[in-house]
């Protein structure tokens, strides 16, 4: 893995651009990287202005309301993982609009996939994936995925000791995805995974432990070096002792507050443009929320999450005002991002590679594939969430404080490799072998018989992905459908055409349009 | 993002350079660091030696490896587990220790000299917990928290920093059967697998992300294919299967590999602990001897070294299980004909046996630094001393000869 990309990838940008000078043999110049902020440039694939315009790829402003499929894919990929081809009629038909007004407002979660979810109890990768692939929210599950990664805390801590606190924090991760981010910081501090993962629960005012200060700042709220010193997390230390974790009973540990453990007198925090105060978790949150820098760190990342990975200062700060102008509360930042011109710009497409999970429940969601009821035992999820792990992201066990390195770190050989096997685990549904394939996306079994199917099966899969295949690609795929000629698709055994298939639609979903996004 | 990699490669050979003067100037008067620092002289590529690294995962119990045989502390703690010097290859000169005689060949290794035990290694404030301990191990690092020293192993650092060879650290755990690596292919005649290289071969154009996409399929594809024929006819000199036999095979490949790493597990041993040695240490043993054998009929015996180490040792006295639980201090081994032999470390004392554990005198990077420097020709300090690390890097005596 490259442990030299930081997901907080604003922070690299900035080192990369000062010693990259004259984009070096890799860079190739047509990733928008080493543009000057706020100077518009090659990146923009020509959409961009003149003086005094604001580049398609850095505006916020609203996007045209009558998008097209293509472009209805393009939001659901990003904002609800994927999307099947009903649902991207259903997004045409409603417009960009009231499409982006539906993936935010919340709909209540059938009762069969809590049900089925909670069944895993607090075996989280598994619990989550079934909230993942079958639950009415996916862009709250999305939101609540980045939240984890940005708050990464590990149940490993409490494994086999107080399971049950991964599952709060899970809940608490979800119920503040698209809230207020101030309430949000409050739930995190008093979190009792948090408070057992970076110390904050075993604090002692006389000897404090300096471990969720500088994380809270460092990868929480300001980003790395940004603003605090090393004076500021020992102040900072000093006011978030006090929050204690106490267990009764054999109940699951539970945070308290206590003002005698509290250390109550003056630090001095961010010296230079405050006073020194009587500081508690709190009125730290407030302090720090204050920072023009803790609106701009949030801002730039969910720019980066959902857009691109260059905004330009201004963009960071026109969205930054945003969020300031609605007391912090996530959801507007969001609305807007998902609706502006910037979203649906050159810069902004096929740009990323997906996560091994946002892949894997994409290719469900767009290949309408559920949990079968066959897998009530969790056989095939065990696999899949496995797979996933092999692929390099357990969800609930980040590998360290900062999350996962994303984007081209998530391209390590075996990772890779992995993905593949957790794609076929689906099509593994069922008694019989073919009995996952999503056949109302394939043409009609009674044809396959016919020679000239293979084709058709090829493109409709195709079309889902919208992913415009040359003839070469397909050639390539109808000789995956006839195991290279070896077992000609169309003559061979019904029993053994499903094999086929899936060998096809599992290589076809590994494309780097499909694996990318 | 690409801009990092030009930044990455810079940054490495502005290293290079001043990471050779470096040690050009602790060459003076120092028979130790002279040879090390001709080894950087001649290139920047070390000494393309081979470095196993076994992992005994689980807590290796080092008193049942080296036992303090006379001690009456030993004996009063292990009632029934204490080792007797009728079980023990006794080391020579020296009445205290024995090697287990489940490590046969070990011991006969040790006697020609080709063995070093280093004693007592840990690293600071000691983690009970597997899963840490084995990341610690892992990352080579202290403080797990730090996110640039915890996103890459301290093996998988060493190749980016100095050897960047894609195939330069395998794990036999991470390739599996290398005669089948690559795209898991589940049709006839490989149609899936070549279909997966020839599609990311076929294709141009693109964002930065498909290309680095399509150009990680075009590695796994050339790479597997080079790895597959390459093991395809690998013969062994023995029957066993285990994670030696995956070294051996890896290390046929000669695709630069410069360290190769496996993993054995089991040695968890709370309860029954006799037993289950008297399973592990024997099947270990042999495979061990059969990679060796393995390594000599390739020519490649002169060139390779193997590090048994774990996560933790295990406590002094026993349970009543009777097994042994966590301890912490615990002995690294160091096998191979370039290795100076020996016993190395802190010597177990009666003061070390009536702790609860075994304390720790040598931290365990201070051993994997000698093996990246003195085996491998590289400069550890990039490796361990990074985001604030820092470690006590005295071993005692030399580990290389």
């Amino acid at each position: 893995m490259s442990g030299y990309m930081s997901k907080w990838r604003f922070l690299t940008m900035f080192s990369c651009i000062a010693l990259a000078t004259g984009c070096g043999v890799d860079s190739g110049c047509d990733d928008g990287m080493g543009l000057i902020p706020g100077v518009d440039g090659g990146g923009d694939g020509g959409d961009g202005g003149g003086p005094g315009e604001v580049a398609k790829s850095q505006s916020l402003a609203a996007y045209k309301d009558d998008i097209n499929a293509d472009e209805a894919y393009h939001l659901l990929r990003r904002a609800a993982f994927g999307g099947t081809p009903e649902r991207v009629n259903e997004v045409v038909g409603l417009g960009l609009a009231n499409a982006v007004e539906d993936l935010i407002a919340f709909k209540s979660v059938p009762g069969s996939v809590t049900t089925l979810a909670e069944s895993y109890d607090d075996n989280m990768p598994k619990r989550w994936l079934v909230h993942l692939l079958e639950g009415p929210n996916p862009l709250h599950e999305r939101m609540a995925m980045f939240w984890h990664d940005r708050f990464a805390t590990s149940r490993r801590v409490v494994s086999g000791v107080d399971d049950a606190l991964a599952i709060m924090h899970w809940q608490m991760l979800r119920a503040n995805a698209l809230g207020n981010y101030r309430d949000f910081l409050e739930s995190l501090t008093l979190d009792p995974l948090m408070l057992v993962w970076l110390d904050g629960g075993n604090s002692p005012k006389d000897a404090p432990n300096e471990n969720y200060a500088r994380e809270f700042w460092e990868l929480f709220t300001l980003g790395r070096d940004v603003l605090y010193t090393e004076d500021d997390i020992k102040e900072g230390a000093r006011a978030f002792t006090g929050t204690l974790l106490i267990r009764d009973n054999g109940e699951p540990r539970r945070p308290v507050f206590d003002i005698f453990k509290h250390d109550e007198t003056p630090k001095a925090i961010f010296p230079e443009r405050a006073t020194a105060d009587n500081y508690n978790y709190e009125t730290v949150i407030e302090l720090t929320l204050a920072q023009p820098e803790a609106a701009q760190y949030v801002a730039r990342n969910l720019f980066t999450c959902f857009v691109h990975d260059h905004p330009t200062d201004q963009t960071v700060q026109e969205l930054a005002d945003l969020f300031v102008e609605g007391d912090f509360a996530i959801e507007p930042v969001v609305r807007t991002l998902l609706q502006s011109e910037a979203f649906f710009s050159e810069d902004a497409r096929g740009n990323q590679v997906a996560s091994p999970v946002e892949q894997w429940v994409g290719f469900a969601r767009t290949l309408d594939m559920h949990m079968a009821s066959e897998d009530s035992q969790g056989f095939i999820l065990d696999r899949v969430a496995n797979d996933l792990r092999d692929a390099g992201q357990e969800l609930m066990n980040p590998p360290g404080v900062e999350g996962w390195t994303e984007d081209m770190a998530w391209l390590e050989d075996q990772w890779v490799l992995n993905r593949v096997d957790a794609l076929g685990r689906f099509m593994d549904f069922g008694p019989d072998l073919d009995a996952g394939l999503p056949f109302h996306l394939l043409p009609d079994v009674s044809r396959w018989v016919e020679r000239d199917v293979r084709r058709e099966m090829v493109t409709s899969i195709a079309s889902v992905f919208h992913l415009p295949l040359t003839d070469a690609e397909i050639d390539i795929y109808i000789e995956v459908l006839d195991q290279n000629g070896y077992l000609a698709f169309h003559l061979e055994q019904p029993d053994r055409q499903a094999q086929h298939v899936r060998e096809m639609i599992r290589l076809m979903a590994m494309d780097e349009r499909v694996a990318g996004r | 993002m690409n801009g990092c990699k030009e930044w990455l490669r810079l940054n490495r050979r502005a290293f290079l350079k001043s990471g050779g003067a470096a040690m050009g100037a602790l060459a003076i008067g120092d028979a130790l660091f002279a040879r090390v620092a001709s080894t950087f002289a001649q290139s920047t590529g070390g000494t393309g030696n081979l470095l196993v690294l076994c992992e005994l995962a689980g807590g290796f119990d080092s008193l049942s490896f080296l036992a303090p045989h006379n001690n009456a502390a030993y004996l009063s703690k292990r009632p029934q587990l204490a080792m007797p010097a009728s079980d023990l290859t006794l080391i020579p000169g020296n009445t205290d220790y024995g090697i287990n005689n489940q490590f046969q060949f070990i011991a006969n290794q040790y006697l020609a000299g080709n063995v070093a035990i280093v004693q007592q290694v840990a690293y600071p404030n000691g983690n009970g917990s597997h899963f840490e301990s084995q990341e610690i191990y892992k990352f080579g690092v202290r403080d797990l928290s730090s996110p640039a020293a915890t996103s890459a192993s301290w093996y998988e650092r060493l190749r980016k920093t100095y050897f960047n060879a894609p195939f330069g650290v395998l794990d036999t755990q991470t390739i599996g059967n290398p005669t089948q690596y690559g795209y898991p292919d589940n049709t006839f005649r490989n149609a899936a697998q070549e279909a997966f290289g020839r599609l990311a071969a076929l294709k141009t154009g693109g964002s930065n992300a498909e290309k680095a996409i399509r150009d990680t399929y075009k590695r796994i594809d050339e790479l597997g294919a080079d790895l597959r024929a390459r093991t395809e006819n690998f013969t062994s000199t023995g029957g066993a299967r285990g994670e030696f036999y995956r070294a051996a095979q890896l290390a046929s490949a000669d695709l630069g590999t410069q360290i190769i790493k496996l993993r054995y597990g089991g040695f968890d041993t709370h309860a029954s602990q006799a037993d289950a040695n008297a399973t592990l240490f024997p099947r270990i043993d042999t495979e061990f001897q059969q990679f060796m054998d393995d390594i000599a009929a390739m020519g490649m015996q002169d060139r390779t070294t193997v590090v048994f180490y774990s996560e933790f040792g295990r406590r002094n006295g026993e349970n009543g299980s009777p097994g042994t639980d966590h301890g912490y201090g615990g002995h690294i081994v160091v096998v191979g004909p370039g290795v100076n032999g020996g016993l190395k470390g802190q010597a177990v004392s009666t003061a070390d046996l009536n702790e609860g554990s075994l304390p720790y005198y040598v931290d365990f990077r201070a051993v994997f630094a000698s093996c990246i420097r003195d085996w491998l020709g590289f400069n550890p300090d990039p490796i361990f001393k990074i985001e604030g690390e820092t470690y006590d890097e005295n071993i005692g005596s030399a580990l290389f000869s």
